[in-house]
């Protein structure tokens, strides 16, 4: 084992603060990119598993849902009349406010703790929600992939509801629960997984229980429209092929090409990377501050057995090369301290509805950042091996 | 261990220094610490340097072995004919080829073992692993540390480190060996026991001990004490070592 990782070893306590250090830079980054991806995948999540090949949005639409992505009912038939599409269904969508409804006694229980001056959940919660539409039809375009014929069954009853268990929490429910829905009651009839959206809860039900809410729509716009083809392989053409026939009166997109634009979308926002830009030059001041700092005092520690090394004749390139193996090491030490860090607020963040991802290229960005922040700090700390005077022990 | 050997060098001059001049500046003014010093030592011999505390003999020490640069004088060293007239990093190789240090403090990494301690110099010299730590044994043992070659510093006596930074002098097998108040830090039974292995690296490899100490006792080791006082030598005589010295305990 070399000098520099027997010392890191055996020291370990003197090297905690800069492995502290890089561990919360590289959580810094991690941990925001992580949960702006996560944020990301649950909104390209509806796409990424629906059925349809082909999506059509109006014209300027990126997203599914939250923007101007609807278009005039007469579309359909325009879009119908291409020769390979065979199903069109218009995506429909409302919101409004959900209560959970609680039994006796779990009222019972909530008053007691409120009365304790205690919070906490299991208490009454309001919450406002989106809704958006399946048919309740197996293999139906509007349906998602990962819908199981069970949850489409559970669906097809009347005011039945699906919601995505990273919300159940939030809002207070769980599986065959009642609740109300813009005043009407509804019931969990479904729990979906791996449809996260930490900005509003979503409810997914059948078109016709929307219907009998009251809240289909009716007039002459409509929401997306669902489209699915003959052979899905032809998407491409098929889309071009709409596209020509909208002259710009909507724009038919594949699948693929609509989740690219919608996670595009979501790292290109201006504040995300302006966020993201400061913590990571937040993470490295920081960082290579402190690493510095306690790489200079631990080199100070070990001084006069560096200064005995010189008088033996070992170079001053030689010391140095010890000193940048040593800040190496504190950087793999640092990554691995990180990732468990990471890890550690991800399960957290997970268990409160906000999934994290983190895309393994992002993973070795971010590894290499701390290693280059561990080594520029070494680099820092070499002028203090100007004070390993072999003379100096010579008294 | 045979590379090196210079028994058969035994009485030729290994180190040899002419005029030594050094001052140090403290505030304003300059003090002469070496005030024109000649100093030769020869393969074998056991140098010792004596004088009271603040005589210069440190700073001689120095001077010879190619650590601090003298302000005047010459210093001729084994192949070296002007060794401060070399460029910094040849002065570094002359000092990894040719000198042990031993000093009053230990200066053992608290992290290595002391068979680590020895193999890390030796690494500097290009030796590989496996003979690394062959030799780092051999030199282990013959300190008598045989048994405690995995111990790190802090598991270790005062005596035990010292042997183990003689280990790490004499692994490299050196020519010359610079040793500054080896025995102060340590009771007289440990002061014994390194003095007698610095008598041994004279004896039986040829090699020039320099050992500068203010203690009268380890004289009895010595084939030539050199007294110096106020950075000029005062006398320098050569004696025979004597066969049994009286302990150093007492
Ligand atoms: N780096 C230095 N700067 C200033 N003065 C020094 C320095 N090194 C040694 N001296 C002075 O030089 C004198 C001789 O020191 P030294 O050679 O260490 O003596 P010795 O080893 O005989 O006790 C002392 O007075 C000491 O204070
Ligand atoms: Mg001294």
């Amino acid at each position: 084992m070399s000098l520099a990782l027997a010392t890191l070893l055996y020291e370990w306590r003197r090297y905690m603060a800069a492995v502290v250090a890089l561990a919360f830079s590289g959580l810094l980054v991690l941990a925001q990119v992580g949960m702006f991806v996560g944020i990301g995948k649950g909104f390209t999540a509806q796409i990424d598993r629906a059925r349809a090949d082909i999506m059509v949005l109006g014209p300027g639409a990126k997203a599914l849902f939250g923007g101007p992505s609807g278009l005039p009912r007469r579309m359909i038939p325009l879009v119908y009349s291409h020769p390979e599409v065979i199903q069109v269904a218009p995506l429909d969508g409302s919101g409004g406010r959900f209560q959970n409804i609680l039994s006796p006694e779990q009222q019972a229980k909530a008053e007691a703790r409120a009365k304790r001056g205690e919070k906490g959940g299991g208490g009454r919660k309001t919450e406002f929600v989106n809704v958006t539409v399946i048919d309740a039809i197996p293999g139906y375009v509007t349906v998602p992939t990962d819908y199981s014929n069970d949850m489409i069954e559970a669906l097809r009853r009347p005011y039945s509801v699906a919601i995505d268990q990273t919300a159940l929490k939030r809002l207070g429910v769980k599986k065959g629960d009642k609740a109300i829905y813009n005043g009407k009651t509804i019931t969990i009839g479904v729990v979906t997984t791996g449809y996260p959206n930490i900005i509003q809860p979503t409810l997914v039900m059948s078109r016709d229980t929307l219907r009998m809410l009251g809240e289909a729509d009716t007039g002459q716009r409509v929401g997306p429209l669902m489209v699915s083809i003959r052979d899905p392989a032809r998407a491409e053409i098929v889309a071009a092929q709409l596209n020509k026939k909208a002259d710009g009166k909507f724009r038919a997109w594949t699948r693929q090409e609509l989740a690219d634009a919608n996670s595009g979308a979501m790292l290109e926002d201006q504040i995300i990377g302006i966020m993201l830009g400061f913590s990571a030059f937040l993470g490295l001041l920081i960082g290579v501050a402190i690493t510095w700092q306690t790489l200079r005092g631990a080199i100070m520690a070990n001084i006069k057995e560096f200064a005995s090394l010189r008088a033996l004749g070992v170079s001053m390139g030689d010391l140095r090369n010890i000193v940048m193996e040593l800040s190496f090491w504190v950087g793999i030490v640092g990554v691995l301290a990180a990732g468990l860090l990471t890890w550690l607020v991800s399960l957290l963040a997970t268990a409160g509805g906000v999934p994290m991802y983190f895309p393994p290229v992002l993973i070795a960005i971010v590894a290499v950042f701390l290693v280059v922040i561990a080594m520029l700090s070494g680099f820092l700390s070499l002028g203090v091996l100007k004070n390993s005077q072999p003379a100096d022990l010579l008294r | 261990m045979s590379g090196n050997n210079n028994a058969h060098k035994r009485g030729e001059s290994a180190l040899s220094a002419k005029g030594l001049v050094k001052r140090f500046k403290t505030g304003r003014t300059f003090i002469e610490v070496l005030k024109g010093v000649d100093f030769d030592a020869r393969h074998g011999d056991v140098t010792m340097v004596m004088g009271p505390s603040g005589s210069g003999k440190s700073t001689l020490v120095a001077a010879l072995s190619g650590l601090l640069k003298p302000d005047e004088g010459h210093v001729a060293a084994l192949e070296a004919d002007d060794l401060w007239s070399l460029p910094k990093g040849k002065i570094d190789r002359f000092r990894l080829d040719h000198c042990g240090f031993i000093f009053q403090g230990f200066n053992l990494f608290p992290a290595l073992t002391a068979k680590q301690q020895v193999m890390t110099v030796l690494k500097y010299q290009d030796v590989g692993p496996g003979e690394a730590a062959r030799r780092a044994q051999a030199a282990l043992e013959s300190v008598g540390l045989g048994p405690r070659v995995n111990q790190r510093p802090s598991e270790l006596s005062g005596g035990e480190k010292q042997r183990v930074a003689i280990a790490r002098a004499l692994a490299k097998n050196p020519n010359l060996i610079f040793a500054d108040e080896p025995t102060s830090a340590l009771d007289g039974k440990s002061g014994e026991t390194v003095i007698k292995l610095l008598r041994a690296a004279a004896t039986e490899r040829g090699a020039a001990v320099i050992c500068v100490t203010h203690d009268p006792r380890l004289e009895a080791y010595a084939d030539r004490v050199i007294h110096i006082e106020d950075g000029r030598i005062l006398d320098d005589v050569r004696r025979t070592p004597e066969a049994n010295p009286a302990p150093l305990s007492h």
